[in-house]
């Protein structure tokens, strides 16, 4: 059974919790895979240029749609572009727009969740009726209509995943506020005359930490897949600036003689997505195992 | 207790219900069964899907309306125009009075006669405002058109227009049923279509195929074809198919007979398969890079022969192309035998980076500039465009690259956003020219923003030349002035290439389009 | 399927009705809410509304004609009005590229995304629940294990990719269906399969949860104590209340399932109202946009609700809330 995280009110006394956490969570294998991953892709990113064997901008026309060789260890594309140097570089991209655009939705979801938790009645209300109709849309379909009104492009994208995901966030942090709010330790801080937002950032906010922590390692996959799809269909990132999703739709045309460009950086969403969800599982499972449902 | 086995039926209730759908999704959508062996279908692909099979509001011309539909005069294997539904004309001294001679005995699908009150409706209701017909300017030229029999239609035009055998073989020519909008009013061009042509309409499943089926009362084809009656085969199925792999894929596996427009990179691949054949000829388009000429700083004539200058046709002929097309210098393909420019190269522009720099020092651009590159986001105008980029680089103009659809290509150049832009036309007549670049075109279908008095003057005199020889030479000398002034940077003319699968036999290459009437035939299984 | 209900006492019924009475306010509000945000997306877009509704190519009288006509000069509420009513009389606008009601345009393609959806929605739960459930019983062991990498491949693969992956090997080189089209139940195939699968990876962890919750309490010990075969035990309670939540599921998943049939019916070049969308999209068609937008929406709202009518038929202990 998982120990419970003691929550006395001061950020303090979790320490020994935390580390107890970190801890549990090494020991566990699925934990430990995924996170491995997670920090393989951060380096990927990190050290592109030195990964990397050739530009990934370089055009060598009389290379073009070469299958895997030695030279070219996933081939190359229509323009003689190395795949796998663009697969690395596309690690940056991907990883930019999936933490941009989940930051994004934390913002808000932190924003509007805790106005909703926090005063309660009318504003709940109202929030509350924005979450549930935010949730209602599926997240690619949403994203797609923000992008029609708003036009492709990296920043774009950010945009429209994060107003596709906010609701999740919203609805946590509202629920944390929800049963934090009314706690002994937050009263006497009323009482002592902490100001509303001293109360909000250091009571409650770190509080409610966990589960944001856990629904974030969630939602980052969620954005890089959405993001893909995006880029995919046109309506995303725009070549020649190379994410997995732009990546795959230059290789559209191609499905029929040069399969490699559309499946290497299929194969690579597959790997780090996979990593962030079992991490992210591992995570929710070690801090409460309640936060399941 | 007995709430528990209802839950039992969950997974087997489920199992029922799909076996269910499938059962009736199947029955549905299987049909009557069709014995395959014996019916005699030829599968062409298309990109995109029409908006409307009506030749006279159609913005965009589907393949199938070539085949539902006869136009007065044809045009045979060498391109030269031949008897259609007329059978013969004759021009007045004055170049002012066609009169034609139609043919008689020719029947619609729907068997009522064809005669020259059908002729008459066509054209006055292209040329009517009230249709908004795209085509109506192309019929600008006529005045009137009277009926001097069932048989003889006069039309009478405002000025000497050789050129109009070219229009009234177009597609949009089609002869159309005279009063077909009246009798079924906006389903016309949807559900129904009427013409005479070798093939008749018989469904249209939008997004996804439309089916032809051979019209057996057909006995009027074109003299030059070997097969003036019905086609031999018995349907005609056009399938839209956006993504171009897929069209391929099908291609290779049968599900598609006929493919236009093959990619130039999957050619040689193609070229490989023994159960395809590649067909290959001198095509009637032109690739080039268009600037907005009157933004900065393309409204220098210098600026415009440097951009010429810098582009190396010959590498993006043997890689974007494979080497399935022509370097082009001039601004008719040579295809065009009467029109075409012969020194077009000698006075064009040649590769060469460090007269372009030169030039653009000479303008004030010794650092270069930044400017956007806009393309459709097909595969070869993508490559195209970042090929271009790389080479305009090379001469210190950086650009970003814009794709588009084709639709919203065609809204953005509508709105005057583009900076430097690629284009490739299609049309196998010089009056392409007025069309994108007369003042009164401005600014759509003029995307080069072109207003230049010489340039109309040129034109105009080309357009309305008396005999087609001295339209000819007049438009000749349209094509010298706009080499001078650079007003495009011309660089290809792709060759055309169709990929027809083995099964389909006498199938011949026509300069048009496919004369599916014409002999082709298909082998079943 | 009366023996699932507890007899119908008078007080039960009222429950019901409230219970639905609330459902009922709660769907409209939602496809309120939903109308209100579509419209505003209109407004809140860079530019001009009239260039997304008529296009840029209109001189600037024939604007201010339609401005007019449109009711744009007028203030916001009114327009949002205007909207509802156009709406409500299954007027969705006209196409700008097309020229045609938006709602024929639609109407031609809703069968077509409607036969994919509830196709690959079936075939989802058809391979969730029982790989689901056998996860749950085998719990910890090598089946256990093995399913739920499975799955989890299953959840971390884009769809489409997956969809072009089907095609490339089991249409184009295996040949075994059509590579792309409509017409026949071997079109739907692929398509069905792309989403249905991807769809089964989440749906079968769900399942198993939920299974491994209603294993673990004490009602199922209890009848393990008295004795009960453990095939017995499963089959009549532990399914059951583990199914149930998933009914809600059904719900949830129709939104994934429709978003994911967009992307589908691209990759197989089916005519659908997803194709329609994006299409649209990249012409800048906004009417079709926002027609086909209203469309898919509301019915993921109506399946939603289809789904917690059918959760509260099913689960008795709903009446008692």
């Amino acid at each position: 059974m998982a120990e419970e995280i003691v929550n006395t009110g001061r950020p303090a006394d979790n320490d020994n919790a935390l580390y107890g956490l970190i801890r549990r969570l090494l020991r566990n294998k699925a934990a430990v895979f995924g996170l491995v991953i997670i920090v393989l892709m951060f380096l990927c990113a990190l050290f592109a240029p030195m990964l990397a064997t050739y530009d990934f901008a370089k055009q060598d026309l009389p290379s073009m749609l070469q299958p895997p060789s030695k030279a070219h260890i996933f081939g190359t594309d229509e323009f003689g572009r190395d795949i796998y140097s663009r697969i690395v570089y596309g690690s940056r991209v991907s990883l930019e727009v999936g933490f941009l655009a989940v930051g994004i939705s934390l913002l808000a979801g932190l924003l509007l969740g805790s106005i909703a938790g926090y005063y309660g009645r009318t504003l709940d209300s109202v929030i509350c009726a924005l979450i549930d109709i935010a949730l209602a849309f599926p997240m690619t379909l949403l994203a797609i209509a923000i992008i029609a009104i708003l036009g492709p492009g990296l920043f774009n994208v950010c945009l429209a995943i994060a107003l596709s995901s906010w609701g999740s966030f919203a609805r946590i942090v509202r629920g944390q506020f929800l049963s934090l709010k009314n706690q002994e330790f937050i009263e006497a801080a009323k009482i002592l005359g902490y100001s509303d937002v001293r109360i909000i950032f250091r009571h409650i906010l770190p509080n409610s930490l966990a589960p944001l922590v856990v629904l974030t390692t969630l939602e980052v996959p969620k954005a890089i897949i959405v993001e893909a799809t995006l880029s995919f269909l046109g309506l995303g990132i725009q070549p020649p600036l190379p994410s997995w999703g732009s990546i795959m739709s230059s290789g559209r045309s191609f499905l029929f003689d040069a399969p490699w460009i559309t499946v290497f950086p299929g194969v690579m969403i597959i790997l780090v997505v996979m990593g962030f969800n079992l991490f992210g599982d591992a995570l929710r499972d070690t801090l409460d195992p309640r936060l399941r449902n | 207790m007995g709430k528990a086995r209802g839950f039992l039926r969950v997974p087997v209730f489920g199992s029922l219900m799909l076996i269910v759908f499938l059962g009736i999704v199947g029955m549905m959508f299987m049909g009557p069964p069709t014995i395959a062996a014996e019916k005699k279908v030829i599968v062409q692909a298309m990109d995109r899907d029409p908006d409307i099979l009506d030749t006279i509001k159609a913005a965009w011309y589907s393949d199938a309306l070539i085949y539902l539909h006869d136009r007065l005069v044809s045009r045979d294997y060498n391109f030269r125009y031949r008897p259609g539904l007329a059978t013969s004309w004759d021009v007045s001294k004055d170049g002012l009075v066609w009169t034609f001679h139609l043919r008689q005995g020719v029947t619609f699908h729907d068997g009522t006669p064809f005669t020259a009150k059908d002729v008459k409706w066509t054209i006055d209701t292209i040329k009517d405002p009230k249709t908004a017909s795209p085509f109506a300017g192309d019929l600008k030229a006529i005045d009137k058109v009277k009926i001097v029999d069932d048989y003889t239609v006069q039309m009478f035009l405002k000025y000497p227009f050789p050129n109009l055998l070219f229009n009234l073989s177009n597609t949009a020519s089609g002869i159309q049923k005279a009063g077909c909008y009246d009798k079924y009013g906006d389903d016309y061009g949807i559900k129904v279509v009427i013409g005479t042509g070798p093939f008749m309409f018989k469904e249209w499943v939008r997004g996804d195929r439309i089916v032809l089926v051979k019209n057996p009362n057909y006995h009027w084809g074109p003299e030059w074809m070997s097969n003036q009656g019905p086609p031999l085969f018995d349907e005609l199925v056009i399938r839209t198919i956006p993504e171009e792999s897929s069209r391929i894929m099908e291609l290779v596996t049968g599900g598609v007979h006929v493919l236009r427009d093959v990619p130039p990179l999957q050619v040689d691949k193609l070229k490989n398969n023994p159960e395809i054949n590649i067909f290959t000829e001198q095509s009637t388009k032109l690739g080039y890079l268009a600037y907005a000429c009157d933004k900065k700083p393309f409204d220098n004539v210098l600026v415009r022969r440097a951009i010429n200058h810098a582009i190396d046709r010959d590498t993006i002929v043997k890689y974007i192309f494979n080497g399935h097309a022509t370097p082009a210098y001039g601004y008719l393909p040579p295809a065009l035998k009467d029109e075409y420019l012969a020194e077009s190269e000698k006075l064009g522009y040649k590769y060469d980076p460090a007269r372009a720099k030169a030039l653009l020092a000479e303008a004030g651009f010794s650092k270069g500039f930044e400017t956007t590159l806009s393309a459709e986001n097909d595969s070869t105008s993508k490559r195209l465009a970042e090929v271009l980029q790389a080479q305009l680089a090379d001469v210190g103009i950086k650009t970003k690259i814009q794709l588009y659809d084709s639709a919203s290509y065609v809204a953005m150049l509508k709105a005057g956003q583009q900076d430097l832009f690629i284009r490739l036309y299609s049309w196998p007549n010089a009056d392409i020219l007025d069309w994108f670049l007369l003042s009164s075109q401005f600014p759509y279908p003029n995307h080069s923003r072109w207003r230049d008095p010489k340039t109309d003057e040129l034109i105009n005199s080309a357009a309305t030349a008396p005999t087609w020889e001295e339209r000819a030479q007049r438009y000749k000398e349209v094509q010298r002035h706009l080499i001078e002034q650079a007003v495009w940077c011309p660089i290809y003319i792709p060759d055309m290439m169709l990929a027809v699968r083995k099964e389909v036999i006498n199938f011949k290459i026509h300069p048009w389009m496919i004369q599916y009437s014409d002999g082709i035939d298909i082998k079943t299984k | 399927m009366s023996h699932l209900l507890p007899p119908m006492k008078a007080t039960g019924v009222v429950i019901m009705l409230r219970y639905f009475a609330r459902r009922m306010t709660f769907l409209v509000l939602t496809l309120l809410g939903m109308t209100i945000i579509i419209f505003s997306m209109l407004h809140l877009a860079p530019g001009d509304p009239i260039d997304l509704i008529v296009g840029p190519n209109v001189t600037p009288e024939v604007r201010e004609n339609i401005r007019h006509q449109y009711g744009l000069d007028r203030p916001l509420v009114i327009q949002y009005f205007g909207f509802m009513r156009s709406l409500l009389h299954g007027d969705l606008g006209e196409s700008i590229i097309q020229h045609k009601p938006v709602s024929e345009l639609i109407a031609e393609r809703f069968f077509v995304t409607l036969e994919l959806s509830i196709t690959a929605l079936v075939i989802s739960f058809l391979i969730a629940i029982p790989i689901g459930i056998k996860a749950a019983l085998k719990r910890n062991t090598i089946t256990d294990y093995a399913l739920m990498a499975v799955s989890l491949i299953g959840i971390s693969m884009p769809t489409f990719w997956f969809g072009l992956m089907l095609l490339y090997i089991v249409a184009f080189k295996l040949r075994l269906f059509p590579i792309s089209g409509y017409g026949t139940w071997k079109h739907l195939v692929l398509p069905a399969l792309t989403i249905g699968i991807t769809d089964a990876a989440l749906v079968a962890r769900m399942v198993r949860s939920s299974m491994l919750e209603v294993v673990r309490q004490d009602y199922i010990r209890t009848a393990r104590s008295k004795g009960l075969a453990e095939r017995v035990v499963i089959n009549r309670h532990a399914l059951r209340n583990a199914l149930i939540p998933i009914i809600t599921l059904l719900g949830l998943r129709i939104g994934w399932v429709v978003g994911g049939s967009v992307v589908v019916e691209i990759v197989f070049a089916r005519p659908g109202l997803g194709r329609l969308m994006v299409d649209s999209i990249l012409a800048r068609d906004y009417p079709v946009v926002q027609g086909t937008m209203i469309v898919l929406t509301t019915c993921i709202i109506l399946g939603n609700l289809f789904a917690d009518v059918l959760y509260a038929i099913v689960d008795p202990r709903i009446k008692l809330r």
